[in-house]
């Protein structure tokens, strides 16, 4: 059933829950989907409404101060669906070498390895109506530095829109639409969630309470730090937050132009359509690299013309350069007889405490504090694309298949790293992780191997803010994988 | 001969911009039959691919 809170006045507590989720997202109405299937009543709250609405959005905003970022109220859709309503649909699961601690990236690894995700990876792509297979293979020629490897492509799946109907019908979901979460209320010890408190948009002072077994924070990776650090009535640090943990080890994707590739058609071996590359196990060991994914694809007709006058003005212009330049190409000059284009990487971050979410003066309002961002680029983050781009570089001249050019900020180490809006690329890729990270001990994390928030015994949280590591792929497969394992621990732990 | 001064200075440039950017190590990403790279330009390139103008 779905309920407008906005046409609710506030009284006696919702109760009888056998789960209450905050955030309607891609985690948030997965997790209902799932256990309102094995029988459990289910509470979903959505700050949003159906639509988009410019009031529930404008909870959103919140200053960047660090590295330029998209603007928050940009990067993230707050209405029933959440970011599912423009997301692109760029699916892979992470890698069993993202699993793993690494000495040369610090805080690198996961309490879980691959295989407690593997049990749900097929679930999830029928989900987000993937096929569930990659055909990544081993280059053999590239002295095992790569792997050319797939993603899948989702529709893209919008959630809302997915499962509007059988949140409707559905008699063990109560939806409540512009219902924000503003507070979380514990028991006198503070080991336990007693109710999620909401207001709406009409009487934004009064408190509606809700109340259940177990409590499920579901609102990105963003939100869930926001939230738990706004919410000190009864945690002075905030909920979860006893080791000051909550919001650090932000993590995007770092996405920037590695430079361009040129070869002459005749030479190269693949396909002039974008190709993808990730180091090897070895590679990123040799290297001392964290994991990324390089993309080698062709140039609009525009940028094609661009770096054809480039290579123009480097082969046969100047007196001085044409004689030897010349012969990069064996002599050949025309701009027909080339293929080429950008190369693009997008590379896991080392988790990084000091790159975070905390809370800026600014308030909403609901009288919450705005998040503010500090992203955070690290030297390895810089020299994973870098010795992405020398390694595929080597490749490729090596086997005499073509040569890359590689982008003015990676031959110097002192020039400054693209941000946000100056890269040729994206930047970043809208992916906010790593801020309640999962750990084996409250010390190293904010969430245990289930999710659960470390102190708390009955609250959770679903999302990419768990990721400690973060591998290259994008990460809603692996927050739908997550979300169904966190599914059958709730189930397996609130019996009907 | 000031032609051929700045084509070598160039040259040597290259390998100095090769050698801070690869390190003493030899090309170790991707080994192929040509080992010997260089960096021209911000190019990656075999030394074959540059050095047949200095033969001529
Ligand atoms: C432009 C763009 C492109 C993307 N492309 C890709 C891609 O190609 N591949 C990929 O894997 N990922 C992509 N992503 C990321 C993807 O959208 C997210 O990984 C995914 O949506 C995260 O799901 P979530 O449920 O954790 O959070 P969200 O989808 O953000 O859902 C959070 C929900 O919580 C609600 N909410 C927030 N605050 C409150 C509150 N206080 N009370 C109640 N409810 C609240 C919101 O309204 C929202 O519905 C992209 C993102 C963007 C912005």
């Amino acid at each position: 059933m779905i309920f407008d809170l906005n046409k609710i006045a506030a009284g006696e507590p919702h109760r009888g829950y056998d789960v209450c989720i905050a955030g309607a997202g891609v985690a948030g109405i997965t997790l209902a989907i799932d256990l309102a299937s094995r029988g459990r009543r289910v509470l979903l709250l959505e700050g949003g409404d159906l639509e988009f609405t410019e009031t529930s959005q404008n909870t959103y905003k919140g200053p960047i101060i660090g590295r330029n970022y998209f603007d928050l109220d940009f990067a993230r859709l707050r209405y029933l669906g959440g970011a599912s309503n423009h997301w692109a649909g760029w699916c892979r699961p992470l890698d069993a070498w993202d699993f793993e601690g690494h000495a040369h990236i610090p805080n690198s690894g996961w309490p879980i390895a691959k295989a407690d995700l593997d049990r749900h990876f097929e679930r999830a792509s029928r989900i987000l109506e993937i096929p569930a297979e990659y055909n990544d293979k081993p280059v053999e020629d590239s002295d095992n530095a790569f792997t050319q490897f797939e993603f899948q492509f989702s529709p893209p799946v919008r959630f809302g829109e997915k499962y509007l109907e059988e949140l409707k019908s559905s008699t063990r979901i109560d939806l409540f639409v512009n219902a924000n979460l503003t507070d979380i209320r514990l028991t006198e010890a503070t080991d336990r969630v007693t109710e999620f408190q909401c207001s709406n948009y009409t009487d934004r002072a009064a408190k509606h309470s809700f109340t259940g077994a177990a409590f499920v924070l579901a609102m990105g990776g963003i939100e869930i730090p926001r939230m738990m650090l706004n919410f000190r009535s009864q945690a002075t640090a905030g909920i979860g937050n006893a080791h000051d943990l909550v919001g650090r080890y932000f993590m995007d994707h770092f996405h920037a132009s590695g430079g361009v590739y040129a070869a002459r058609r005749k030479d190269w071996p693949y396909s002039a359509n974008e190709i993808h590359f990730a180091p090897t196990p070895e590679f990123m060991a040799r290297q001392k690299i964290a994991n990324a994914g390089l993309r080698a694809g062709p140039l609009t007709d525009a940028r094609r013309a661009l770096i054809n006058r480039a290579k123009h003005s480097l082969f046969c212009n100047e007196d001085e350069v044409r004689g030897f330049a010349r012969s990069f190409f064996e002599g050949s000059c025309p701009a027909d007889v080339f293929t080429g284009g950008y190369l693009r990487v997008a590379s896991e971050q080392q988790p990084n405490p000091s790159s975070r979410v905390s809370l800026s003066d600014d308030t909403d309002k609901f009288g919450l504090r705005r998040p503010a961002l500090d992203w955070q680029i690290s030297a390895l983050d810089r020299h994973t694309i870098k010795h992405m781009v020398i390694g595929f570089g080597r490749y490729i001249a090596s086997r005499k298949y073509g040569n890359v050019k590689m982008a003015e900020w990676l031959l110097d180490d002192g020039d400054p790293v693209p941000q946000v809006g100056e890269d040729r690329w994206l930047g970043a890729g809208f992916h906010h992780m790593g801020t309640t990270r999962m750990a084996s001990t409250p010390d190293k994390g904010v969430v245990d191997e289930n999710c659960g928030v470390f102190g708390l015994d009955n609250l959770f949280i679903a999302g990419s803010s768990v990721f400690p590591t973060c591998g290259h792929a994008n990460p809603t497969l692996p927050i739908v994988q997550l979300t169904l394992r966190l599914g059958e621990h709730l189930a397996g732990k609130i019996k009907t | 001969m000031m032609k051929r001064r700045s084509f070598i200075s160039l040259l040597a440039g290259a390998l100095v911009g090769l050698r801070a950017l690869f390190g003493a190590r030899p090309a170790s990403a991707a080994r192929g039959d040509d080992d010997d790279l260089l960096l021209v330009n911000g190019w990656i390139v075999r030394r074959s691919q540059v050095s047949r103008k200095k033969q001529e």
